[in-house]
């Protein structure tokens, strides 16, 4: 296994990481506002639950992004390419956009989950109104994710 | 803190702000012909449901805000926060049991079950003189009170010890909100202060007596506007960050000399801050917001019962203010 194999294997696993965790506290900082409402309000957990998953995207982005290097690298068959020092650090370039967008983007994107879920225990019927802003968030994400394929799919 | 977060305590105060009583109810209970018409749209809204046997709108209101109160205690991520607004109901508990004693009569059927200190602790520790489970300043100025035998004084000073409880507690718990509104609730005592004892003309002594010693004024301004005419006031009351509101207060008041409007436009103006806050999913603001919305539901509702109950009594026509 060439070094270059081992900071490609670094990226992968740091992009799967941060929006991983991105999109765990996200998801808890929306459940808990969701637990909140549907305490009072059990009939809103179908439009509560939309709303607090949101947040989880970025952690399949990351892993998306993860498989997509191993993919890449030859690794997730047992058998990786060889590959210089330089094409590694630029596998772990690849998986810096998303896994740094992911880790932020997922905070940010729970907390504005938990306000449009306190928005729709309020009003029930604010419900799709929430679900588009909390969504907006979510732009920033996807073109994380593209940026990190792009650079990817450019590495020679 | 006690394990709950923000988040949680905010969805369900969410929840429970739908229980307000609405505009509409708001009109038909206006319209309602009399006390009992009243009751009977507040049940048909579930208001105060829990004080199933509740034959009066006081009733009702009571048994609701022990409902809230009992909510808030539950769902509070910071209680030592929280605890800060229940802190005025121990005062009352207090003062009742020690002008108990006092007059040699017994008032434990008079004291509020929704203070920070358990009533039953309270009783046991003001029998037995033993103060140590009650807060310092509290215990101190309870034992200081046992050896005054002037009312006005035992009042003066437990309503001292609770404002400095609330005082140094935003000291060691800092929160910029709450200690935005308390800051207006000691200025309007202040400010109260200094225009009750102009009115009725008390010597200075008196009055710097009565002035706490927390808020934004300067005590140095406060001592000045003492024996100034009512429109000099604003010269020395109207500064520090909330100059420009107390100003209009003060004008307001130098025309009409009505203290009460005082005392009314300084509680909306501290409602007011917290108030901004309702829609803060990550702070105590909407937790605060909904406790003083009901409190003020709970008044507007005995205000407009005791209008019912008579007619001829012209008691300030109070408007529900929800929004401000």
């Amino acid at each position: 296994m060439t070094q270059g194999i081992i900071i490609a294997a670094f990226g992968a696993a740091i992009c799967a990481l941060l929006s991983g965790i991105g999109s765990a506290v996200g998801v808890q900082i929306a459940g808990q506002a969701a637990a909140g409402v549907t305490s009072d309000q059990p009939d809103l957990f179908g439009k509560v639950l939309v709303l607090q998953a949101l947040p989880g995207t970025q952690g399949i982005y990351g892993f998306l992004m993860a498989v997509l290097i191993l993919v890449q690298t030859g690794m997730i068959s047992g058998a990786p390419h060889s590959i210089s020092i330089m094409q590694g650090w630029a596998y772990f370039a690849a998986a810096l956009p998303i896994a740094i967008v992911g880790l932020l983007s997922g905070i940010a994107q729970g907390k504005t989950a938990a306000a449009a879920i306190h928005m729709t225990g309020k009003d029930p019927d604010s419900s799709a109104k929430g679900i588009t802003m909390t969504a907006l968030v979510e732009t920033y994400a996807i073109l994380a994710l593209l940026a990190s394929i792009l650079i990817l799919f450019s590495i020679k | 803190m006690s394990g709950i977060s923000y988040p949680f305590a905010v969805g369900r105060i969410k929840g429970l702000e739908n229980k307000l009583i609405d505009q509409n109810v708001w009109q038909r209970l206006s319209e309602a012909e009399d006390e009992p018409a009243m009751i009977k749209i507040l049940k048909e809204n579930s208001y105060g449901s829990s004080g199933n046997g509740s034959h009066t709108v006081n009733e009702m209101v009571a048994s609701e805000l022990n409902e809230v109160n009992l909510d808030i205690k539950s769902i509070s991520p910071d209680p030592t926060l929280t605890n800060l607004f229940y802190y005025p109901e121990d005062a009352y508990n207090i003062k009742i049991l020690l002008k108990g004693i006092l007059i040699r009569k017994d008032a434990k059927s008079l004291l509020h079950p929704s203070g920070v200190i358990d009533v039953t602790n309270l009783i046991d520790a003001i029998s037995d003189e033993n103060y140590n489970d009650l807060p310092p300043i509290i215990g101190k100025s309870i034992k200081d009170s046992l050896d005054l035998d002037d009312p006005f004084e035992i009042s003066q000073k437990i309503d001292n010890a609770v404002l400095i409880t609330i005082r140094d507690t935003l000291i060691t718990h800092h929160n910029i909100l709450l200690k935005h509104y308390f800051d207006i609730i000691f200025d309007k005592i202040n400010i109260l202060a200094i225009l009750r004892g102009n009115a009725l003309k008390w010597n200075p002594e008196r009055i710097i007596q009565l002035l706490f010693d927390g808020g934004t004024l300067d005590p140095k301004d406060m001592c000045k506007a003492i024996g100034q005419t009512d429109k000099q006031l604003y010269s020395y009351l109207a500064t520090g960050p909330n100059r420009a509101t107390y100003r209009k207060i003060l004008e307001g008041y130098s025309k009409q000399h009505i203290i009460s409007e005082v005392e009314s436009q300084l509680d909306d103006f501290a409602f007011s801050t917290i108030h901004e806050e309702k829609n803060d999913s990550f702070g105590i603001g909407p937790i605060i917001n909904y406790l003083l919305e009901k409190r003020r539901e709970g008044a507007s509702l005995r205000v407009m019962a005791a209008q019912k109950n008579n007619p001829s009594n012209h008691l300030e026509k109070k408007t529900y203010r929800g929004d401000v």
